[in-house]
C-alpha cells in the first residue's frame, strides 16, 4: 500500500473506508446512496451527540416524578343514547366511497368510538368484504384534522351563518362547484337545484382515483359514455390489460369473490369450470400476481398488443398483426374458441384507443349481454375531469371565479402540480370547503372566507335548497 | 506486637453484624406486609368525588335497586355509570336546590359529564367481565363489600391477582341463589342450597377457572 508508506499513528486511516477515499468510491457511494449525506457536512460532532444522548437518558428519569395514585376518571354520559349498553359492541351500516362509488361497510364501535370496519354482507358491492383502503379508512375518524363545526376564518361558525353569506353573495358567473365524481342522485338532485336558482353557476368534477380515458374510449367506441358492469363468474378465458378489476375497479370486492369462486372450481370437483387469466401490464397488478400467464410490456407495446389482438379477432386493419408479440397470436385463440365466454378488461391507465379498442374486441367475443353489462354512466354528469379542472384554474387566473364551493374533495392536494391550483384559489374572494377535514393545515391559504363544514350533510341541504 | 483491635471491636462487630441482620430481616417483613397493607391496597378508601354520593343512603335506606344505576351489570363487561340524566329522574323533583347536587344540575344543563374518580381500577391486560360473575351468583357485596353501609364509597376489596385466585380456585363459598345477588343483607340460611350444590347448579368448572388465559387473554 503505497499510501501507507512512511506515516505513523494517526496519520494512518482509521478504516477500511477512509484509506479506500477516492474520488470513483465517492461517486460509487453517491450513486448507491443518494441521500448519504457526507460526513464533511454533518454539524453535530460526536462528542456533542453523546452529551445530547447523555442528556436524554438522564431526562427520561423525569418520567418518574409524576404524581403517584392519580384516580382514574370514569366518564359516564350525560344523557345515554336510547339501546346503548356501556362495554357492548354496537354496530352501524354505512358506506365508504372510493372516486365517488361506495362500498357497503359494517362499523363496530365501543360507546362511540369505532374500533373495526368491516364489509357488509347485505350490500351487493361488498358480500362481507373489504380492501385494505377500506380498513384503512377507519383511521379517517381518528384524524385529528377532521372537522368538528362550520369554521370561518379558524372561527366557529354556525351552518345558518354559512348558507348566508353564500347567498349574500349571490350567483352569477362567479359561483363555481367544484366536487369529486358524484353517483349520488340525491347530491346530483341537489346541485340541480341549486342551478335552478343561479343559472350560470358552473360545476367542475376532480377526484384524484378516476379515469378519463376510460369515458373517452366508451365515446370513441358506442358515441356516448357507459359504464361496464363486468359477471366475471361467467367467463371462462379472461384477458387483464393492466386492469384494476381485482383491486379497484368500482364492484371490484365482488369481481374478486366471483373470480375466486371460478378459482375454486378444481378444488371442488369441477376442473373443466376453472377459468384462465391472461394479463398484460406495465406495473405489477393484483391481476397479474393471479395470472395464469402474465406478460410484461411497456405502456406503448400495450397499446400496439391491442390493436394486434383486436386484428386477429377481425375488428382491425391487418397491418396491426405486423409487430405483434407472440404471446397475441395465442391468447387470441383462446379468446376466440370462447365466445360468448370470454371477457377482456382494460385499467384506469390506459389510452382511450385502448378502451375503445377492448369494447371492440368484447363486442366480437359477444362478451355484451354474457360477460358484460354496458349500463348507463353510474356518475351524474360525467365530465373529462382533467379538462374540468384545467378550464376552473384558467377562470380562477383571469379573475372570473368570485366564489368557489369544494365538495368533498382537496384539489390543493391532489390536482396536478403544473396547473398551481393554489395559488389560482388565492385569486377567488371567497372560497368554502365542505368536506370531512380541515384544509388549514393542508397548505391552503387563509381566504376571505375560508369555512370549513362539518359533515352532517344539513347545511349542505341548506345550501342546495338555498334556505 | 501491639493488637490491631481493640476489645471494644468485639462489640461494634456484633452490632453492626447483628443490625445488617436485623435490616435485611426488616427489609423482607416491609417487602412481605407492604403490598397487604390498605395504604398500598386503598382496600376501604375513599376517592374524594365531585358530589359525595353515599351508596348507605341510596341503598341502604331507601333500598334503591343497583341496577337502578349500574344498568349494564348483568349484561357487559361494564357495570356502568349512571348518566347525569338517571340522578335527575329523581332529582329534578326531590332536593332540587341542595348545593351538593350543584354539580349534577351544572352537568346537565352545559351537557358536560360528571367525571367521577374510579374506586375499582382493574390493568388493561385483566379481561374482566362483570356480566359472568352476576349470572354465575357472586354478590355485589362479595366484592364490593357492604355496599349498604358506605357514606362514601370505598374500596371493598384488594383486586390483586392473589384475591382473584383466591376465589377462582375455591368459588363455593363464595356463590350465593342468583336472585339474592343484588341483595346486600343476604345471609346464608339452613335452606341455601351448598356452595357445592351452586357449583353444579351454574355448571361452574373450578378446575378450569384458574387458567392464566380465562383473565389474561
Amino acid at each position: 500500500m503505497p499510501s501507507m508508506n512512511g506515516k505513523r499513528g494517526r496519520e494512518l486511516w482509521r478504516s477500511l473506508d477512509e484509506l479506500a477515499q477516492g474520488p470513483e468510491i465517492e461517486a460509487m457511494l453517491q450513486r448507491e446512496f443518494p441521500g448519504l449525506p457526507s460526513l464533511d457536512d454533518v454539524r453535530i460532532g460526536r462528542r456533542r451527540f453523546l452529551e445530547l444522548m447523555g442528556a436524554s437518558f438522564a431526562l427520561s428519569g423525569l418520567a418518574g416524578c409524576g404524581p403517584a395514585n392519580v384516580p382514574d376518571e370514569a366518564v359516564p354520559y350525560v344523557e345515554m343514547p336510547p339501546g346503548l349498553v356501556p362495554g357492548v359492541p354496537r354496530t352501524f351500516a354505512t358506506a365508504v366511497t372510493r372516486g365517488g362509488y361506495a362500498d357497503g361497510v359494517l362499523i363496530t364501535h365501543q360507546m362511540g368510538r369505532p374500533i373495526k370496519v368491516e364489509g357488509n354482507s347485505a350490500h351487493p358491492a361488498s358480500l362481507g368484504a373489504t380492501d385494505s383502503i377500506v380498513q384503512a379508512s377507519i383511521l379517517d375518524l381518528y384524524d385529528p384534522d377532521r372537522s368538528q363545526t362550520v369554521l370561518s376564518r379558524g372561527n366557529v361558525a354556525g351552518t345558518n351563518a354559512f348558507v348566508t353569506a353564500l347567498m349574500a353573495r349571490g350567483g352569477g358567473g362567479g359561483l363555481r362547484i367544484l366536487s369529486g365524481s358524484v353517483t349520488s342522485p340525491t347530491l346530483a338532485a341537489q346541485i340541480a337545484g341549486l342551478r335552478q336558482r343561479f343559472p350560470e353557476l358552473r360545476w367542475h368534477r376532480w377526484e384524484a382515483d378516476r379515469s378519463d380515458p376510460a369515458g373517452e374510449g366508451a365515446v370513441l367506441a358506442f358515441g356516448r359514455r357507459v359504464d361496464t358492469v363486468l359477471h366475471v363468474q361467467r367467463a371462462n378465458v379472461i384477458l387483464a390489460i393492466e386492469s384494476d378489476f381485482l383491486d379497484a375497479a368500482p364492484g371490484h370486492l365482488v369481481y374478486a369473490r366471483d373470480f375466486a369462486r371460478r378459482r375454486r372450481a378444481a378444488e371442488e370437483g369441477g376442473a373443466a369450470d376453472m377459468n384462465r387469466l391472461y394479463a398484460v401490464e406495465s406495473v405489477p397488478t393484483l391481476a397479474g400476481a393471479r395470472a395464469d400467464h402474465r406478460f410484461v410490456a411497456t405502456p406503448y407495446e400495450i397499446e400496439a398488443a391491442v390493436r394486434a389482438l383486436a386484428a386477429e379477432l377481425g375488428v382491425g386493419p391487418e397491418e396491426w398483426r405486423a409487430a405483434r408479440p407472440a404471446w397475441v397470436s395465442a391468447v387470441a385463440r383462446d379468446l376466440g374458441r370462447n365466445r360468448g365466454a370470454a371477457l377482456v378488461h382494460a385499467g384506469p391507465a390506459q389510452s382511450a384507443a385502448v378502451h375503445a379498442l377492448v369494447h371492440a374486441i368484447n363486442g366480437a367475443l359477444g362478451a355484451p349481454g354474457s360477460t358484460l353489462t354496458y349500463i348507463d354512466p353510474v356518475e351524474a354528469e360525467p365530465v373529462n375531469q382533467a379538462e374540468s379542472l384545467s378550464e376552473l384554474v384558467r377562470d380562477m387566473e383571469a379573475g372570473k371565479v368570485d366564489t368557489l364551493v369544494i365538495l368533498g374533495s382537496n384539489p390543493v392536494f391532489s390536482a396536478p402540480a403544473d396547473l398551481r391550483f393554489a395559488s389560482a384559489l388565492g385569486r377567488c374572494r371567497c372560497r368554502c370547503i365542505w368536506g370531512r377535514m380541515s384544509m388549514k393545515r393542508r397548505r391552503f391559504a387563509p381566504g376571505t372566507c375560508l369555512k370549513r363544514m362539518s359533515s352532517s350533510g344539513g347545511a349542505m341541504r341548506g345550501l342546495m335548497t338555498g334556505r | 506486637m501491639p493488637t490491631v483491635f481493640s476489645p471494644a471491636a468485639n462489640l461494634v462487630t456484633k452490632i453492626v453484624l447483628g443490625g445488617a441482620l436485623a435490616g435485611v430481616i426488616t427489609l423482607a417483613g416491609a417487602g412481605w406486609a407492604f403490598p397487604r397493607i390498605s395504604y398500598y391496597t386503598d382496600v376501604g378508601y375513599a376517592q374524594p368525588q365531585p358530589v359525595p354520593f353515599s351508596h348507605e343512603h341510596h341503598v341502604g335506606e331507601l333500598g334503591i335497586d343497583c341496577r337502578y344505576c349500574h344498568t349494564s351489570a348483568e349484561v357487559s363487561a361494564n357495570a356502568g355509570f349512571p348518566p347525569t340524566h338517571t340522578c335527575m329522574s329523581c332529582h329534578s323533583q326531590i332536593w332540587t336546590n341542595a348545593e351538593m347536587l350543584a354539580p349534577v344540575r351544572r352537568s346537565l344543563m352545559e351537557g358536560q359529564p360528571i367525571r367521577w374518580n374510579r374506586v375499582n381500577k382493574l390493568p388493561d391486560y385483566v379481561f374482566f367481565n362483570h356480566s359472568i360473575h352476576v349470572s354465575k351468583g357472586v354478590g355485589c357485596v362479595t366484592c364490593h363489600g357492604p355496599i349498604d353501609r358506605m357514606p362514601l364509597t370505598w374500596k371493598g376489596a384488594s383486586l390483586q391477582m392473589s384475591w382473584c385466585l383466591d376465589c377462582h380456585r375455591d368459588p363455593a363459598p363464595n356463590l350465593r341463589p342468583v336472585e339474592e345477588v343484588f341483595n346486600p343483607n343476604w345471609e346464608r340460611t339452613p335452606e341455601t342450597p351448598s356452595g357445592e350444590q351452586l357449583l353444579a347448579q351454574y355448571d361452574i368448572h373450578s378446575a378450569t377457572l384458574s387458567d392464566c388465559s380465562v383473565c389474561h387473554r
